[in-house]
């Protein structure tokens, strides 16, 4: 059963910067939509990251560890054109890039096969602790990060193409400012009443659900149960060397972990974007 | 009669694949490949390219089912394996042939059924590996630069079997990470046959041909002969002799395999 059934063909995208809650909610997107507990031992991102190189090379019949990233970048548009031609339903896809163009000046993310995008934005402050433990790197490293305009993947990376994701700033805002139909969910409205906020997104996609539906949904996906499954038979998603993917996921996480510096170091860096999404300063 | 992003095909046949910036490939006449090289390209980074669609689709035109797949063999027999990209297929076959088996297929394996039982056809004898490959596997670095992707082209005439080959089983291959068990089960009926069918390479193309329906029929034939495994194995270049040694037992003498 596909409570999506009525929707036209497209691509939903599932913007944020890493470790925002975007696995959280492709999760519970995956069970509302077929209204089944989703086995996390089975579920394989590859097939679901934008910048999958299986999902890129399947649509363009094309080996793309031969292209230089600046190459197999210019592709991308084209290999999403020919996803959505190749299907009638919609289509969601976990986005780790920036909002962004191609160097000849095609939008990454056509605008033309986007039914819509779900931005998932997290306090930057927690993020630096995620991404920290997700990376094995320190903190500081990890606040480094978050600052870093031109920071990017590796252009080697084996299974996906590179991914240009710019600073936790320039990232949020270039998502804030696409040319497409959007919905933006703060992670820490999700985490303190996933009801309201994931009904928002059930209405925002179209899904043919009730309230019930979204309940038994947000009950399959809770933090704590996923962290369970997890526990007990693994996570395919989970780096090498890190110790869990699904940690703590409360919010405001940062006040016990972070020294003053670290924080002030974070809210100088991002102050403005912070102030628009109402993250207070310590 | 068709149009993919990077490929058309017509009403005769003909069939033009683009790599915007290096090549364009005509296939003609069942028979005929026309190269034009695009000048920054070159030469080299166009051959790059030749070995994927303008021979798969040749392969289709002669009556031979292209997989997109690594292909050993053993006594003898062949062993298909397939995987995600990037997730470590040509490494792991390459520490099974350091255990003795020989290289038959990189990346485009020929499934012949002309004589009503699996065969599948040599390939070229040349691979790509990563230089993180390469020191896992205790290889020298070829002499020369990377790709424009980062990786070296490896010779591997000195294990190349240049026969054709019976099949004998298939391996769906995953690496289990993040903590998941390693597992080996046959699949069976429909599940064989969707796995098998994840191989074929250019399903688009081989329905507009007319070929799809006969392609799909040969793999059901070859799915009732040969096991399907689905593999999830020990995840990490670190692991690959942990790996290949778990692979070599489970396709060899495991309990799914004949």
């Amino acid at each position: 059963m596909d409570r999506l059934h009525s929707s036209p063909g497209g691509l939903y995208w599932i913007a944020s910067y890493p470790k925002s809650g975007n696995t959280w909610v492709r999760l519970f997107i995956a069970t509302l939509r077929y209204g089944a507990g989703v086995d996390i031992r089975e579920m394989d991102g590859t097939g679901a990251m934008a910048s999958g190189r299986w999902l890129i090379e399947r649509h363009l019949d094309l080996n793309v560890a031969d292209l230089t990233a600046d190459e197999a970048a210019e592709l991308r548009p084209l290999a999403y054109r020919a996803l959505v031609a190749s299907t009638s339903s919609p289509r969601f896809c976990k986005v780790h890039d920036a909002w962004g163009q191609t160097k000849s000046g095609s939008d990454i993310f056509p605008a033309e096969v986007t039914l819509g995008c779900i931005h998932v934005v997290r306090d930057p402050r927690d993020v630096c602790l995620s991404l920290a433990a997700h990376n094995v790197i320190s903190i500081d490293a990890a606040i480094e990060e978050l600052a870093d305009v031109t920071a990017a993947t590796s252009a080697l990376t084996k299974r996906q193409l590179r991914e240009l994701r710019g600073s936790w700033s320039s990232h949020t805002a270039s998502w804030e400012g696409a040319p497409l139909r959007r919905l933006t969910l703060r992670y820490e409205d999700l985490v303190a009443d996933p009801l309201t906020h994931f009904s928002e997104l059930a209405s925002f996609c179209g899904f043919d659900v009730d309230r019930e539906d979204i309940v038994s949904a947000v009950a399959a996906t809770r933090f704590d149960k996923l962290a369970a499954d997890e526990a007990l038979g693994g996570f395919r998603e989970r780096p090498d060397g890190m110790g869990r993917f699904f940690r703590e996921g409360r919010a405001g996480q940062w006040c016990d972990v972070l020294t003053v510096e670290q924080a002030r170091r974070i809210e100088r860096d991002h102050q403005s974007m912070m102030a628009h999404f109402g993250y207070e300063p310590s | 009669m068709l149009t993919r992003p990077l490929l058309q095909l017509d009403e005769q046949g003909s069939l033009l694949f683009h790599v915007p910036g290096i090549a364009t490939y005509l296939l003609t006449d069942r028979a005929k490949i026309t190269l034009s090289v695009r000048a920054e390209g070159g030469l080299p980074r166009a051959l790059d390219f030749l070995g994927d669609v303008p021979v798969a689709a040749l392969c289709m035109q002669v009556g031979l089912i292209p997989l997109s797949a690594v292909c050993l063999s053993y006594r003898e027999r062949s062993y298909l394996f397939w995987s995600p990209p990037g997730t470590g297929k040509t490494s792991l076959a390459m520490a099974l042939v350091h255990r003795g088996f020989r290289w038959v297929a990189d990346g485009l394996c020929a499934l012949d059924m002309k004589r009503g039982h699996p065969l599948i056809q040599p390939g070229f004898p040349v691979i790509k590996l990563w230089s993180d490959s390469l020191e896992a596997l205790a290889m020298s670095r070829p002499q020369g630069e990377p790709g424009p992707g980062g990786r070296f082209s490896v010779s591997v005439a000195p294990w190349y079997d240049g026969e054709p080959r019976q099949l004998a089983a298939i391996a769906l291959l995953l690496p289990a990470r993040g903590g998941l068990a390693t597992r080996c089960q046959r699949l069976q009926g429909g599940a064989a046959f969707a796995g098998a069918a994840k191989l074929v390479t250019l399903p688009a193309v081989a329905r507009a041909l007319g070929a799809e329906a006969g392609f799909m029929q040969s793999l059901a034939q070859v799915v009732t002969r040969v096991p399907v495994l689905d593999l999830l194995h020990p995840a990490g270049l670190e692991k690959l002799d942990e790996a290949a040694d778990w692979l070599m037992q489970q396709i060899l003498f495991g309990q799914g395999t004949d």
